[in-house]
């Protein structure tokens, strides 16, 4: 039960892990990300390579896809828009 | 009467640095137009010594990191560390903003308990995206002025007059408006950065006073 549960979730990693890295396929090119305090600044291949990988900061920049796209679906995103206008 | 004072620290060492410099240079002429004495550390300038010197010899009001940072520093030129967890005399009763990332987690509420007024600063790591081609002149590179903009308005809210806490929703409400231009303009090639304007504007926090005024 426990494993079933793991692997569910596993599961679940790798279709957020390649949501992700279909959404930073699409970065317009010549743009690059600055991760101040890791004092990188990154091209759109190297971001899906740490996101690929797992890394430490692969984990960051699923952390702000996903923090961006659940606010999305909340509505909160359009909530604190609206309330900046 | 002692005038207002402004220290700004602006280390320049690599692409984010020299971007964090550059556009720290909007503020430093607010500053000077508003009549307020301002300690520009640039580069190499940025140094522990120079810093802890001016924090705690001049004692300016008012300070502005840029760089690199994490939960418990503030990092100068070639990421030597400029302020900790234990400096106390060189925060003591002044208003702080690092763009800096993570500081505000830990650095912040320590500055706090230390004397700091006021700590504005990331909680998270402070990202921004930028365009290749403009690496050499990053003042007119619009990508990145989408957050650098936003972020300067901290100081400049500050200096106008504003409280801590109204300077950090000021600027929270800058990236708010970025964020609804790219999500309504259609095609613009910037949409992706609404990901990381959103994260930088959820994650920048005021520490301590929040009617603290420069």
């Amino acid at each position: 039960m426990e494993q079933e549960k793991q692997q569910k979730s596993e599961e679940i990693s790798d279709d957020v892990r390649d949501l992700v890295i279909a959404r930073l396929q699409v970065l317009a090119p010549g743009k690059l990300i600055s991760f101040g305090g890791g004092e990188q600044t990154l091209t759109k291949e190297e971001l899906i390579s740490h996101v690929e990988k797992g890394d430490e900061l692969g984990k960051k920049i699923v952390e702000i896809e996903m923090t961006f796209l659940r606010a999305l679906k909340d509505g909160i995103v359009l909530d604190q828009v609206l309330a900046s206008l | 009467m002692t005038s207002k004072s402004l220290l700004v620290t602006r280390p320049e060492h690599d692409p984010a640095t020299r971007y964090l410099a550059r556009w720290s240079e909007p503020v430093l002429e607010e500053a000077r137009k508003k009549g307020v004495r301002v300690v520009d550390l640039h580069k190499k300038k940025a140094s522990p010594n120079r810093v802890r010197g001016i924090l705690e010899k001049r004692s300016p009001r008012l300070v502005f990191f840029n760089g690199h940072g994490s939960d418990e520093v503030v990092a100068g030129h070639d990421n030597e560390v400029i302020l900790g967890e234990g400096d106390k005399e060189a925060v003591e009763g002044k208003i702080l903003f690092a763009r800096a990332c993570k500081s505000a987690k830990k650095l912040g509420p320590a500055s706090i308990a230390n004397g700091a007024v006021a700590y504005i600063g990331y909680e998270e790591d402070f990202v921004f995206s930028l365009n290749e081609n403009k690496v050499s002149r990053p003042l007119e590179d619009r990508t990145a002025g989408l957050f650098l903009e936003p972020s300067n308005h901290v100081v400049i809210a500050l200096l106008k007059g504003h409280s801590a806490g109204e300077a950090n929703e000021r600027s929270r409400r800058l990236y708010g408006t970025n964020i609804a231009h790219l999500l309504t303009q259609e095609g613009s090639e910037d949409y992706d950065a609404v990901k990381l304007l959103y994260w930088d504007m959820v994650h920048q926090v005021v520490c301590g006073d929040e009617n603290a005024v420069f």
